[in-house]
């Protein structure tokens, strides 16, 4: 018996959010994805370890949480994405809905524009998809 | 006439002032060098705290990061200790047949957090559906002491949903999710816990009602 907490999608979005993860494959330099529910659970991922998915995941939301805190005690209005650009990747924080935050890992170099381009459609479907569980 | 699957245990008054005889005299022991206390023979001290301090974790999380992803930490402490806590109450029931084993130690969850202060609670488990609940008529300790502090917008019991979750998981091996459906600490009359695949955050919406 596992010692963590569980929580996994219905079978029926699986294949769709899989889907969706295919599609960013399409950015050049992409280096893994995940699709985490907003309190950093792992819906569906890319990465060959879980356990770096599920790191992942709860960073993703911890950031996203925090840039959320951010620009509401700044009166910025609603949180849309964020970037944490290192010196060995970037980190593309995007919001999926209410319910679920994309975080993409790109090389250094990727072109940040066209990866908002192919993100910002991914995100919007993973939003429609969730809506439906 | 199809019966019912549905099995349910509750702690009377009574069971609940035994459970804390027996919680915090029979199995607590003292060292009094290291000023500690054990409970049934754990290594890991255990502390007397108030139940406020804990939600206070939730609280001072929530305001860094918003609460789903503070409720997700909360949540694995709490399923952490549930499963633990599973583990230890197992052992009191050896004797028990393996077939048996699930529901004697789920049954005796009740009695062993009300012992220890941390609530009365009633638990229903469906057969059927594997559905599971947890209700704390009065509330959970925690809520109570987070509603004295005010109503919050969102539930406080986030440890006790992860400590439902863990300890149902453990003993009936299942892989479920606990929601906090009704909280005293939000301003109503009693903590529902129920059991999920799955569960949404959509915001504003409760799946409190009638039930």
């Amino acid at each position: 018996m596992r010692d963590v907490a569980p929580g996994r999608p219905p079978a029926s979005i699986s294949a769709h959010l899989e889907e969706c993860l295919g599609a960013l494959r399409e950015i050049a330099g992409f280096l893994g994805g995940v699709v985490s529910r907003a309190d950093g659970l792992v819906i569906k991922h890319t990465f060959n370890d879980p356990q770096e998915a599920a790191t992942t995941c709860a960073l993703a939301v911890a950031t996203v949480g925090s840039s959320r805190a951010t620009a509401s005690r700044l009166g910025l209005g609603e949180f849309d994405h964020a970037f944490l650009i290192c010196e060995k990747g970037v980190l593309v924080l995007a919001g999926a809905g209410e319910e679920a935050v994309l975080a993409c890992l790109l090389h250094p170099q990727a072109n940040l524009g066209m990866a908002m381009i192919i993100i910002t459609r991914v995100a919007a479907r993973i939003e429609g998809i969730l809506a439906e569980v | 006439m199809e019966a019912s699957t549905v099995k349910r245990v509750s702690v009377t008054n009574e069971e609940s002032q035994r459970a804390f005889q027996r919680m915090t005299r029979d199995l607590l022991v003292h060292n009094p060098e290291e000023g500690t206390n054990h409970w049934g023979g754990a290594s890991v001290p255990g502390m007397l705290l108030g139940a406020d301090r804990v939600v206070e974790f939730l609280r001072v999380l929530e305001d860094v990061m918003g609460f789903l992803p503070a409720r997700r930490q909360s949540y694995l402490v709490g399923y952490k200790s549930g499963r633990r806590g599973a583990e230890l109450l197992a052992q009191f029931f050896h004797d028990t047949p393996p077939e048996q084993l699930p529901w004697r130690v789920l049954s005796a969850a009740p009695a062993t957090l009300a012992g220890i202060g941390w609530g009365r609670c009633a638990i229903e488990y469906d057969e059927k559906s594997r559905e599971v609940r947890w209700e704390f008529p009065r509330g959970t300790a925690l809520a109570l002491g987070s509603r004295l502090e005010g109503v919050r917008k969102d539930p406080s019991c986030a440890f006790i949903a992860g400590f439902a979750a863990g300890c149902t998981n453990h003993v009936l091996h299942t892989e479920l999710e606990f929601e906090e459906v009704e909280c005293v600490g939000r301003g109503e009359a009693r903590c529902l816990f129920e059991s999920g695949e799955f569960l949404r955050f959509r915001k504003g919406e409760t799946r409190a009602g009638p039930h």
